[in-house]
Parts: structure tokens; sequence; C-alpha cells
């Protein structure tokens, strides 16, 4: 029995060892694509072998589909931007301009109908031609997905569609294949900017409808300048120009996403010649900065948003002790000591580049005797204790409580740091359980009605701020009613002044710039404020 | 033995059920709602109602703990909330990835740390003692992430010798086996020589010199054979090690193995992942151990399992 036992151990041992060596030998991934093996080969000699034009793109696994009305990462953004189109795109300064449409949109007299045409023979990268009927579905899907529907909340017939009562957005009429109307609940201006978001991009429904789970994993149709080729977990993405495209046909023959989880070894591909584009991360901003051959190759864009402690308006109730936090952050020291330069310290919550955004205003002093005197004021002259709960998803958040905690000490501030996980951080802000915290926001459309988003009255039971200011709100309403810029800029830096400089219900610590290596063979690539990545007019300089 | 057997994975499954339960309630107690992570940015608390409804996080948790067993019996473990693929085909995906790395680590740990603890026990005090015990105590203290991040420098972008990161050929896991293997050589070694040294004292040792034994053979087959059982005992645990992933040498060289999934599925609360996951992590160890209590009784015949065991 031993004996036997013994061989049949032997052999399983046998058969292991050869299972594992032969994993070793055979890779059961997928065989190298043209872009894969260009990708291996290094930049200058992909385009000389094979004589394609290929992007190489670090990039991370976001792990879910790649499907914007589901998913809101940014990872996601950077491909499907390229391949999936809405109506309208915001330009960099905020202009709406039409993309799959005729022409801009008509606005009916009691602003609440918008009329559409789409542009005759747009073909999906599946030869469908694309319809209004498209159109309908897409925007009834962003509603259905649940994760940005709310952007469509004043669209006639959202309520009934998001609570599923009802199977259609009423308020969407197709008129024919190329005409069709969205008629609104009540006055939203800034509606054409939503429609410009990558949420609402449009895709074919037959083929939407088909995929079911699969859209945006092994299928990812829509109009763009690329079409997407695959998707394979832990290795990649593939997109490659598409040749039926109703603009100009990209220069590039394609873009190849390496997922690379480790932003230094993004770095050392980078350098070894394998990848052209990497983000970067600010802390390794000096490092880079003076190494004199990626020094040059460095650039940087500024998103529209930024970096604000919040408040728990309950238990920091007082506005005095909340204006005496604000007044203990030395933001100038956070800028030049933690983001070494690339960040600027906040003089208001809405950042340059939107309306509302108020130049005249001073930057927030750091003034840790004015703090002590404001707490004494509100009876805590000898110190007040601070919980600060700060998101570890977020790496700049913790030196920033660091530096906080330390400069709070100044005017009697004792900060007790708490981190958490993302997924604490979500429960603790819904039960209210953050009384400070370090929070960030960047616009989804370049509008003040999407930067004061978190703000605004419906939300703030739901982060964990509570804060409820009437004058506030109706600014806020009034401000999404009128399309006369200059009365929307009077509305909104009023209500930037309620929120920032007379209730103190955030304090905004400082807007950052975000900063990427990138080939200097490469001309053309588009990074814009809302973190929308364009390659269509990128190319290989000879 | 075979009854030895039946017993032992008879109690891996009370072992699995009581992980598994443990685990429910753990991701029940710490905070952390996964229908909140995936709905963040703007949905109202309506939506998140109907979320919650859709994935059966609804009903109580006797009785979700209910379903899920009711499907883990079957191996289906359902599907990821986030990513919707199926958790028994992300589990065999990953582990796909994850045995090639740990096949090559352990072969390098094996290999390298019997050997260097062999070559440290018979020269024991001299200078070459000195020297590999020197270097498995750097190999035991260093960080992996810290090895890793040297060779990457060195071997992928300086000599350019091998690639950087990437999982596509057994090249590209030269570098992470050896980042990942370096601290469990240098503990095989230590061991290798500590357990050696006291084998060598022993008086068949010197029985066998005495007969004139070649000295290779006195070590191979006398020595080292006998000094095996706490080696394969340290072997066995860090084979476990391996087979379950390490997440940071899956980071650096952006390898999407096991270990990636473990924590991915935790901090997105991922219920039938993460529970996939440690079903997959606990089984591992189970049966890692069992294979190595079987091991022992052909090392060494005086142990004995099952009937008259002593």
């Amino acid at each position: 029995m031993k004996k036997t036992i013994k061989k049949l151990i032997s052999l399983g041992l046998a058969v292991s060892m050869a299972a594992a060596l032969s994993a070793c030998g055979s890779s059961s991934g997928p065989s190298p694509t043209t872009s894969e093996t260009t990708a291996a080969a290094g930049s200058d000699a992909a385009a000389e072998n094979t004589g394609a034009k290929i992007l190489r793109v670090a990039a991370v696994d976001p792990q879910v589909a790649y499907d914007m009305q589901q998913y809101t990462y940014s990872l996601i953004m950077k491909v499907t931007d390229n391949v999936v189109e809405s109506l309208l795109t915001t330009q960099d300064g905020g202009k709406v301009v039409p993309t799959l449409l005729a022409k801009e949109p008509e606005l009916s007299d009691d602003m609440l109908t918008y009329s559409f045409e789409l542009i005759d023979g747009v073909k999906f990268h599946n030869g469908e031609t694309l319809k209004s009927s498209d159109v309908k579905y897409s925007l009834e899907r962003v509603v259905k997905k649940q994760s940005m529907g709310s952007l469509l909340e004043k669209v006639e017939g959202y309520e009934a569609l998001a609570d599923g009562s009802a199977n259609e957005l009423t308020g969407i009429k197709v008129i024919d294949d190329t005409h069709f109307t969205i008629t609104l609940s009540e006055v939203y201006t800034p509606f054409v900017s939503v429609l410009s978001t990558p949420y609402c991009g449009i895709y074919p429904a037959e083929a939407c409808e088909a995929a079911g789970d699969n859209w945006g994993k092994t299928e990812l149709i829509g109009t763009g300048p690329f079409k997407f080729d695959s998707y394979t977990p832990g290795v990649g993405v593939e997109i490659s120009k598409f040749d039926g495209y109703y603009g100009n046909v990209p220069k590039l023959d394609g873009v190849s996403y390496k997922f690379i989880e480790d932003a230094n070894t993004q770095v050392l591909e980078y350098q070894k010649g394998n990848i052209d584009y990497v983000d970067v991360e600010t802390n390794m901003y000096p490092v880079y900065q003076a190494d004199p051959k990626l020094k040059d190759q460095m650039h940087m864009f500024q998103p529209i948003g930024g970096y604000y402690m919040t408040f728990n308006v309950k238990s920091v109730s007082d506005p005095k002790i909340r204006q005496a936090i604000s007044m203990s952050i030395n933001r100038q020291a956070i800028c030049e000591s933690i983001f070494h330069g690339t960040a600027k310290p906040s003089s208001s919550f809405i950042p340059a580049g939107i309306i509302g955004h108020d130049d005249s205003l001073e930057e927030f002093a750091y003034d840790p005797e004015g703090a002590k005197a404001l707490l004494a004021e509100a009876g805590y002259a000898n110190g007040y204790d601070l919980r600060l709960t700060v998101n570890t998803k977020y790496a700049t958040s913790i030196p920033i409580a660091t530096a906080f905690q330390e400069q709070a000490k100044a005017a009697g501030i004792n900060v007790t740091i708490e981190q958490v996980d993302s997924a604490a951080w979500s429960d603790m802000r819904k039960s209210g359980g953050v009384d400070a915290g370090v929070g960030n926001w960047y616009v989804d459309y370049n509008d003040p009605d999407s930067m004061l988003y978190p703000v605004s009255d419906s939300r703030t039971d739901r982060s964990s701020s509570f804060w409820h200011n009437e004058e506030f709100k109706k600014l806020m309403e009034a401000g999404v009613q009128t399309s006369d810029e200059a009365e929307r800029q009077e509305i909104y830096v009023k209500a930037e002044h309620i929120l920032s400089r007379e209730d103190y219900a955030i304090a905004p610590i400082y807007n950052e710039s975000k900063c990427y290596l990138l080939n200097p063979k490469i001309t053309g690539l588009v990074m814009d404020s809302t973190f929308r990545n364009f390659y269509a007019n990128a190319d290989f300089q000879q | 033995m075979f009854q030895y057997i039946s017993k032992r994975l008879f109690q891996t499954l009370l072992v699995l059920f009581g992980i598994s339960l443990i685990t429910f309630i753990l991701l029940q107690v710490v905070p952390g709602d996964p229908v909140e992570l995936m709905l963040e940015k703007r949905a109202d608390a309506q939506t998140i109602a109907r979320v919650r409804h859709e994935l059966g996080l609804d009903v109580s948790l006797p009785q979700q703990y209910l379903n899920f067993l009711k499907g883990a019996i079957h191996l289906d473990f359902g599907k990821s909330y986030f990513t919707k693929e199926v958790v028994i085909t992300a589990l065999v995906r990953c582990f796909m990835v994850t045995v090639k790395l740990a096949s090559m680590s352990f072969l390098f740990a094996v290999v390298l740390g019997v050997a260097c603890g062999m070559a440290a026990a018979i020269n024991r005090g001299k200078w070459i003692d000195s020297v590999l015990m020197t270097i498995s105590i750097v190999g035991v203290s260093a960080p992996s992430f810290w090895i890793a991040i040297i060779l990457q420098i060195i071997f992928g972008l300086k000599l350019d010798l091998l690639p950087i990161s990437g999982f596509e050929g057994p090249v590209f896991f030269i570098l992470p086996s050896i980042a990942l293997g370096t601290r469990y050589a240098g503990s095989i070694a230590r061991i290798t020589r500590t357990s050696m040294l006291d084998v060598i004292k022993q008086d068949y040792i010197r029985t066998a010199r005495a007969k004139g034994v070649k000295e290779g053979l006195v070590i191979m087959k006398h020595a080292l054979k006998n000094a095996m059982i706490p080696i394969i005992t340290l072997v066995g645990t860090e084979l476990g090690n391996m087979l379950t992933g390490s997440m940071l040498i899956e980071r650096v060289f952006s390898i999407p193995g096991i270990g990636k999934l473990a924590v991915d599925s935790m901090s997105n609360r991922d219920l039938p992942l993460l529970e996939g996951t440690v079903m997959y992590i606990a089984f591992v160890f189970v049966i890692v151990n069992l294979l190595v209590d079987i091991s022992y009784a052909f090392i060494d015949p005086r142990i004995r399992y099952g009937k008259g065991a002593n």
C-alpha cells in the first residue's frame, strides 16, 4: 500500500511539475497583436518596422466595462473619448460645439424644448447609420444605468424612468431619423453642456442591446475616430483608426493602452521607449524635472476642480469655528512643500475657467492668531479638538492632513487624523460620521452648476455636510434659469461668497496641475481640463 | 493513510465553512457599502435602494449567507458586483498567472535556498558560511518591492536585458520571480543550515563517514534527507504564500494575479469576489499543509498516519 501511495504521489508531483513548467513555457495570454509587437519594440523601431503609427499609452486596468454610462473613472475616458462621441463637445474655455449635430440646437421661446438635427449619414463602427432613435436609446440608457442618470433629471419623464414606472424618457421625441426634440420639465440653461459629457455618448441601439453585459468589454461601438478592437483584462486595450469616420480620419493607425499598475513602472517603461504617454504623480515632479532628458518631455494641464476641506455643520456648527479652521490652513506652504509648485492656493471653490469664478478674490490668508481670536469668540479659548477624516484612495489627502495638523497647532486646534479606505469613507459620509474631511471635486461639464453639485441642497445630507442655506439654494436655482452670462456670473459670485466666505461651509485648499510625459515625436494630443483625452489629431513627427 | 487523508479532507470542508462565515460576518462589520461605492458620484437614495435589491443585498443577513452557501457548494460564487465577471472565471484567470509566477519563484527559492544552506552548513565557521548567511539576512530583510525596483532599473532599464513589466512569456517572469523568491530563498537557506548542522552532529553521520561512504553521499543521502522535515514545513508554507499571490510584486510588475484580485475585491467590498478569493486562499493553504503532512511519512519512515500511528 505504501508503495502504491508513494507512486501515486510521485506521479502527482511529476504531473504538477510538468504543468508548472509548461505553464511557464507557454503563455496562455493572447498572442501579440501588431500593436503589442509594436509596444515591445520601442517607438522608433515600431514605426519603421511595421509602418504603423501606434500611440502607446500607459494605463491602469479599470477592471470594469468601458462604458461611461455605467462607470465614471477617468481611466475609462482615456479610451472611450476616442471611440464614442456625444452630440456636442465642450472645448477648452467652455464653448460647446456640435459634434454629431448639423447645427447648434435650437431652443424654444419658453426655454424648455431643444430641437436637434443630426448630421446626415454618420456611420457607427459597425456600419449602421446614426439615427435619432439611437440618441433616444442612449440617453434613456444613461438613466437606466443609474450611475450618472441624475445628469438628465431635468428631462421630462426622468422620474418615471428612474423609478422604473416607465420605460422611456417622454421628453425625448423622435421626429425622423435625423430630427428629434428634448423637452425639459424646468428651465436648465447648462443642458447642452450636460449633453457634451462623455456620459451622454451615443451608442447604436440594436448592437448595444444585443451585447448586454459584454458592452464595453468585448464590444464597444460608437461614431468616434477610432474603433474598439479588444480589451484584455490585465493586458490592455487596442483601438484602431476608423476609416469610415465622418470627420477628418485620424493620422494615427491606432492606440495601444498598456496596463501598468505601478506609477514608477510606467515611467521606467517610458524611459525604455516602450510607452509614448504616461501620467506622472505630482510627488515625482521634482525628480523628473531634475532629469535633463525628461524635463522637456513633461507637460501639464489644469483640471477644473480642486481639493477642499469639508465640514459637518452639525458637529462643527459655529461658522466662526469653520472660519478659524480655514484661517489655520497654510495653503501656500502645502502647495510648495507637497506639490512642489504644481498647485496653486485656492481663492474660491469655483475655480478659474468657468462662469462664477471671481478673479478679484484674494487668497485665503494663513492667520493662526486671527483663528485663535475667532475660536475664543466661539467659546474655545483653550483650544479646539477636530477629527479630520481622509480617504486613503486619494494619496495626497494624507500629507495635506498631516501638514494641516501641524499648521493648526499655532491656532490652538488639535487635529486627530482618521484614515479610512474608500468604502468606509462613503459609508461614513452617508451616515454623517465625518466631522471634517479632505475632499476633491472636478466638474462633469464646464459649468458652475456642476462644480457646486456636491454642496447643492439635495446633496449635503448625503455627504456628511448637512449645510443648508436658503439664499444659496435660491441662487443655485436662479443660476440655471438664465442664459445671460453676465447675470450668471453675478449669481455665482454671490453663491461663492456665501459658501466659502460667509458660512464657511467648506474651505477650499488648492487647485492642482496634472503632469504627464509625452514622447517628443508626438504632436496634436489633447488633454482637456475635464480630464478628457482626444487623440484624433495626434501624429508622429518624422 | 487513506483514512487519514479522508479525515483531513473532511476537516478542510469544515475549515472552509468556518472561514466563509467569518469573512461574511467581518464584511458586515467593516464599514463600507458596495452599492454606495458603485454609484458614488451622483446616485440618489432611491437608486441605491433599487441596486441593493438587484444584488440581493436587501434580504436578511442569514438569508444572504445561505444564498452564498448554496452557490458555493456548486462552486458558483456569483458575479463580481463591479466587473460583472463570473467569480470562478476571474479566479481561474488570475490563478493561471499566479501559478506561473509561483512556480518560478518557488524553484528559484528552493534551489538557491537549499544549496546556499547546505554550502553554509558544510563550511560552518568559514568565510563562505559568513558570506552566505549575510546575504541570506539581506534577502530576508530587504522588502520585495525594493528588490523589484532595483532589478527593474538594473536589468530592465540600464542593461536592457529583461522586460520591466508584463507577463506575456517566460522571460517576463524572471525579474518578478527573483524579487518574490529572494526573501523565501533567504529563509530557506537559514533553516537548511540550522537543520543540517543538527543532523551532521548525529552519530549515524559519523558512522557513515567511518564506513568510508563518500562525503557527497553522506551529505546528500544521509544528512540532507534527515534534515528535510523543517525545510519541507517551511517550504510548504511558502508555497502556500506564493500561490495566493503577492500584491506588491504583482503591482510593480503589472501581473494580474490572485494578490491583486484579493486586494481589489476587499477595497471595493465586492462580496462575491472576496468570498471566492478567500475560499481559494484557504483551500490552497489547507491542501498545501495536507501535502506537507503526507510528505513527512515518506521522508521519515518513523512518522505514520492512520491505524497504528503513535
